[in-house]
């Protein structure tokens, strides 16, 4: 308990001097972070209070379709809970460069390790734990229970997390005994990130807003859909039971199964502590081993080709290496998938809509695209790493260097922006004009967002940090997101007046629509997209021309 | 072959480089000796065009770095003493890729890896990814790939900083081979045992200034001393 004591001080007093020294940066952190949770919680309190009472409000079976959404998704809690515990557990346990001094400290295995899986339950839960708050005041309001029920099933919760985040350090000491430390962090990032995707697929494939007006039979149909496995041997059963107990039947109705659920999760916490007391050390000392191969090198052939292809190659090969960036690939599949879904799944009595609503998406499209802008093209520069001085001292210009990105990664997004766009023009059948429209508005927004996601990511390059995402969600994310929504924005404005007078034209027919009119409208957004994409660039090109390595 | 004139560099208020003055010939190995701080890594990074400069020239073969990078940069290899590459490749990938950047001749390219890989001591090694290499593989990869595209001038920072005493011997031998081939080398250096050993010539800096310059036997004969370290300390102490 001393050892427990001793090292609890030592990390707080570590937390305390960092949240001591404010500097710039943490404050512009901060105030990022503040101005996020105050979008956020509302944000993801809205979206659950219009889930639950479309469920909930449903004919006759209204709570039991509640039940079993919240089933659904406490099963995937589960998953992601257990799967983000490995992802965070390797570095915590593993990676860490205290560990080689605690090991050599006289200090008990298991009283580190202790220390670790709190670091790990908090690293693991807190994002989930962030959500349940805001789902739950949503669900208070539906089902209409008071302040303590609620207080009651959020603090439920914490044999919930102790369980998965015990489950989840288990499959980490067992895996880092066998198999390289690194290796496995990536493929279960990579696990995570196709788990989530499905997830979210699977969802919009049940197709929740048929419930409205359904038939007995068809919310039935649906119901099945939502069967999840249910067992006393799976934590998301025992918590499901206490927020029902509490749900319909009071806090009393509660206690008993929350009593039995904390113990649960004690001796599943007494449990994993005893299997670290034996494997986490063996698992330490084998971490990052690789099997060296030996290979007849003198054979070897250089396959030559020019600048443009080296870089091509060594991209390739690192985006297919990096598992974080496989998950990129899965979201935008993801993405495109819905939407390619719900332009399928068009209402039958918008049809005749169907081209003015295929405007409105052009700005969904954007929207999209700018997302996964955000995470394919923003880091690409500095996913280069602390690597990147090789560019600065070979014989080609930094320009070159921004000219090959630009030609990787832009014909890649602005190809893939119009193959959707392609797809979903074939299945509404839109006129010719809504689909030059379209081609050349996503093809505008492509090249908007290649030009400054490539620019800024180059102004805002940081070769120093772990996972070049925390662009996205740092300062250049937020820039970066601002001005591609303008853009979209402000083409939207510019092509409505456009779409309108050419429908109204076809629908009363009083005067000819000539496009010929309209072209300053096109020069001037293409001004000033061009303007967007080459002043990005422009300012990205020089900073890391004076960029000090 | 390599010129720095008046070169200067300033970080704010400190003066990291202080009107700094070099001329080093063709097949020389020039030793830059400083302690600590002294702007031995700055000047590099300048000669290399990873730093700005803030004032000056420099020059290699007569090219001058801020009018013609590109045909500057074809010029030299540089060996930093921090060996961060690309990790996610394999050793054999990133010397592909290096000599396609600098557009090393296939032949060329099969006959120096042979030679190189052997030296080395590579050959197991250069299948794996480099997240896997320990510093002197790092390092050891590093020098290979500068080797692979024949510079006219090689510029070290601490080239022998976690490489092995039979690979630091290799890199010696090698180096004096290659300056009697015309091949320039540029090193900086703690050790001045390495420095006696491989430099024709050294330069002493301190605090940002050249303090001294010459060939070994006019630095000691000038300082009246028999060994190079006793002129080092002599210099940088008196300072």
């Amino acid at each position: 308990m001393k050892e427990i004591i001793l090292l609890s001080d030592l990390y707080f007093k570590q937390l305390k001097n960092n949240l001591s020294q404010i500097n710039k940066e943490k404050v512009i952190k901060f105030l990022l972070f503040l101005f996020f949770s105050v979008i956020f919680f509302p944000l993801v309190y809205y979206l659950f209070f219009f889930i639950f009472k479309h469920f909930y409000t449903a004919q006759i079976i209204g709570p039991l379709l509640l039940k079993k959404l919240l089933y659904t998704f406490y099963m995937t809690f589960t998953v992601m809970i257990i799967l983000s515990s490995i992802v965070a557990a390797i570095p915590v346990l593993y990676f860490s460069k205290e560990m080689d001094f605690l090991f050599s400290c006289p200090i008990k295995i298991e009283s580190i390790f202790f220390i670790k899986y709190i670091k790990v339950i908090i690293d693991a839960c807190w994002m989930i734990f962030m959500l349940i708050i805001p789902i739950f005041i949503a669900y208070s309001r539906v089902i209409k229970i008071d302040f303590f029920q609620y207080i009651f099933i959020v603090l439920s919760h914490i044999p919930f997390f102790i369980i998965c985040v015990s489950v989840g350090l288990f499959l980490t000491i067992v895996l880092i005994k066998y198999f390289p430390g690194e290796g496995v962090r990536n493929v279960v990032v990579a696990i995570y990130g196709i788990f989530l995707v499905f997830f979210i697929i699977y969802f919009r494939m049940l197709q929740p807003e048929k419930i409205t007006g359904a038939s007995a039979n068809e919310i039935m149909e649906f119901v099945r859909y939502l069967k999840t496995p249910d067992s006393i041997f799976f934590p998301h059963s025992h918590i499901m039971k206490i927020i029902n107990n509490i749900s319909y039947s009071g806090i009393l109705a509660g206690i008993s199964p929350f009593i039995l659920f904390l113990s649960i999760s004690i001796i599943f916490f007494a449990i994993i502590i005893l299997i670290a007391k034996f494997w986490y050390f063996d698992g330490f000392a084998k971490k990052g081993v690789y099997n060296k191969r030996k290979i007849f090198i003198k054979s070897y052939e250089l396959k030559k080709t020019s600048i443009f292809m080296a870089q091509l190659k060594k991209d390739i090969k690192y985006f297919v290496r990096d598992t974080t960036q496989w998950i990129q690939i899965v979201f935008l599949f993801g993405i495109i998938f819905i939407y390619l879904f719900n332009i399928f799944k068009l209402p039958v009595d918008l049809y005749n809509l169907r081209e003015f609503i295929y405007f409105l998406n052009i700005g969904f499209i954007g929207l999209v695209m700018s997302a996964v802008g955000a995470r394919l093209i923003l880091p690409v520069i500095s996913i280069e790493g602390r690597g990147f001085w090789i560019y600065k001292i070979i014989p080609d210009t930094i320009k070159n260097y921004i000219l090959y990105k630009i030609i990787i990664y832009g014909s890649f997004l602005v190809g893939l922006g119009i193959f959707v766009a392609i797809i979903s023009l074939g299945m509404l059948k839109t006129s010719l004009f809504i689909n030059i429209i379209t081609i050349f508005s996503t093809f505008l927004i492509n090249f908007v967002i290649v030009g400054t996601g490539i620019g800024l990511g180059a102004y805002f390059a940081d070769f120093k940090i772990k996972n070049p995402e925390d662009l996205i969600t740092g300062l250049p994310g937020l820039f970066y997101m601002l001005i591609t929504f303008l853009f979209v924005g402000l083409l939207l404005v510019a092509e409505a007046g456009i779409v309108k007078d050419y429908y109204f034209t076809r629908l009363v027919k009083v005067k000819e629509f000539h496009i010929i009119n309209y072209l300053p409208n096109f020069i001037l957004i293409s001004l000033v997209a061009f303007f967007l994409f080459f002043s990005s660039l422009f300012i990205g090109i020089k900073r890391l021309e004076k960029l000090e390595i | 072959m390599i010129q720095l004139i008046n070169l200067t560099k300033k970080f704010g208020n400190t003066l990291a480089v202080d009107n700094l003055n070099l001329k080093i010939e063709k097949g020389e190995i020039f030793g830059f000796l400083g302690p600590n701080g002294a702007g031995k890594t700055t000047t590099i990074k300048m000669m290399c065009g990873l730093i700005s400069m803030t004032e000056g020239d420099i020059l290699i073969d007569g090219i001058d770095i801020k009018k013609d990078p590109v045909n500057y940069k074809k010029k030299f290899a540089y060996i930093p003493d921090k060996p961060f590459i690309f990790e996610k490749l394999k050793g054999i990938e990133y010397l592909e890729f290096i000599a396609n950047l600098y557009d090393v001749e296939k032949e060329k390219f099969r006959k120096l890896l042979e030679k190189y890989v052997d030296l080395f001591e590579m050959g197991s090694y250069l299948n794996d990814f480099i997240e896997s290499y320990s510093h002197g593989m790092s390092q050891k990869l590093l020098i290979v790939g500068s080797l692979i595209h024949s510079p006219e001038v090689f510029i070290l920072d601490e080239p022998m900083v976690g490489l092995d005493p039979k690979s630091i011997r290799t890199l010696k031998e090698e180096f004096l081979n290659l300056s009697k081939e015309g091949v320039t080398v540029f090193m900086s250096t703690h050790s001045i045992e390495i420095a006696e050993d491989v430099c024709t010539t050294v330069g002493i800096i301190d605090k940002g200034k050249l303090i001294e310059t010459g060939n070994l036997k006019f630095i000691k004969e000038k300082n009246k001393s028999e060994k190079l370290e006793q002129v080092f300390f002599k210099l940088t102490e008196e300072k």
